[in-house]
């Protein structure tokens, strides 16, 4: 009977054009089904024992990417209902949470994995470096997980104005004036970051920018180089 | 004719990156200077306020303007409200005579002058004028020393 539905499920047209490969009844069919495919490709066909081992990583990598992704998905939905403009930002803000429906969860959710994503990119870098996993040939793969930390901060402060509450402004105010502080290029540095001298419009369709566009990309495509220099160098660093 | 060191090819490959590297630097300087504003929408650093006597005696909070405008007796002047160190609006705490900053625990005293915490100088005194239409018309943009008073009959 399965025999049945497997053959009509993948012995047509439509089935082939997709999947190309036949329904994964032996090891080279299961292989294909990864290989063939743009996005589980990423992984490896074959995977080391020891770096399955949970204690080894705590899959805090894995932790962190996942958290990104919730950040990617509630991010684009509370889009729909979120402007940038101070006159409503903050009521924006307010009804996603008691107007829209799941809004108040999908901001919460939105909020924590931020707050989360911050501690647990954190006690990765802290893993892959007590582990030495950073070791030759491992040493750029380092420095590209150094820059998106830096990333996930800067996206971590960018977010933070967003609200347009107390919190945000006054937090934004004493950043942007320690800013200030830089040598030198102190002063102009914080007119290009605000666009202005205060915390105002200016300061806030720049942070949504960047928040929404400018370092989600920056942040994708250095997970990008960071996931595939994991799988040149022959997976998770393992004892030698 | 010598022989060229350098042949046409070698030429128009010079001007090939000449372009590209051109064309690709102009782009990249033309775009950094678009991101710093030209014009600002901002409130302006010089302005009328009301009357003298909307102001009554004491120190007087203006949250619109970040001000605070102290009026003592026969003498008006307008101090910062935004404390030197980060940005907060330090709090005028009559009993003590002080400003206290809540953020990072500044303190100024009756003068303006820092007498604890990390506020790197003192808050700034504006000048502050009577207008033909007998209102307030303060200038942020020039800083005056505590000595300095609006003489007002109230």
């Amino acid at each position: 009977m399965t025999q049945r539905i497997k053959e009509i499920v993948s012995q047509n047209r439509v089935w082939k054009s997709i999947f190309r490969h036949g329904f994964p009844v032996n090891a080279r069919l299961r292989s294909e089904v990864i290989t063939w495919n743009l996005f589980l490709h990423i992984h490896p066909v074959k995977v080391y024992k020891e770096s399955l081992r949970f204690r080894k990583t705590l899959g805090l990598g894995l932790i962190s990417f996942y958290l990104f992704v919730i950040l990617t998905v509630t991010g684009i939905l509370l889009m729909f209902y979120y402007v940038p403009y101070t006159e409503r930002a903050y009521q924006d803000m307010k009804d996603l949470q008691y107007v829209v429906s799941f809004g108040m969860i999908l901001r919460n959710m939105h909020r924590w994995a931020a707050h989360s994503m911050v501690a647990v990119v954190f006690l990765h870098m802290c893993r892959v470096f007590y582990t030495a996993a950073y070791k030759e040939p491992r040493e750029f793969n380092w420095g590209v997980g150094v820059v998106l930390f830096i990333c996930t901060l800067f996206l971590s402060l960018t977010g933070y104005l967003l609200p347009w509450d107390q919190l945000a402004y006054w937090a934004i105010t004493i950043v942007t004036n320690l800013i200030g502080t830089f040598p030198l290029i102190g002063g102009k540095l914080k007119y290009i970051v605000l666009g202005g001298t205060v915390v105002g419009q200016n300061a806030l369709i720049r942070f949504y920018v960047m928040h929404v566009l400018v370092l989600p990309l920056f942040a994708f495509i250095l997970v990008f180089i960071h996931f595939w220099r994991i799988r040149k160098d022959g997976g998770l660093a393992r004892p030698e | 004719m010598s022989r060229d060191r350098h042949s046409r090819r070698d030429f128009l490959s010079w001007l090939g990156w000449f372009a590209s590297l051109g064309t690709f630097g102009g782009i990249s300087v033309a775009s950094a200077r678009y991101m710093v504003p030209n014009i600002l929408y901002e409130p302006p650093k010089s302005y009328r306020l009301g009357k003298p006597e909307d102001y009554p005696e004491g120190v007087n909070y203006l949250p619109d303007r970040r001000i605070f405008v102290v009026h003592k007796g026969d003498r008006l002047k307008v101090i910062s409200a935004v404390c030197t160190h980060m940005g907060c609006t330090p709090r005028w705490v009559e009993e003590k005579q002080v400003w206290e900053c809540p953020c990072h625990g500044s303190i100024f005293n009756d003068k303006g002058v820092k007498i604890a915490g990390p506020a790197p100088d003192p808050l700034p005194w504006y000048e502050v004028t009577l207008g033909r239409d007998g209102r307030l018309f303060v200038d942020e943009r020039r800083i005056v020393p505590f000595s300095y008073a609006l003489a007002v009959k109230v």
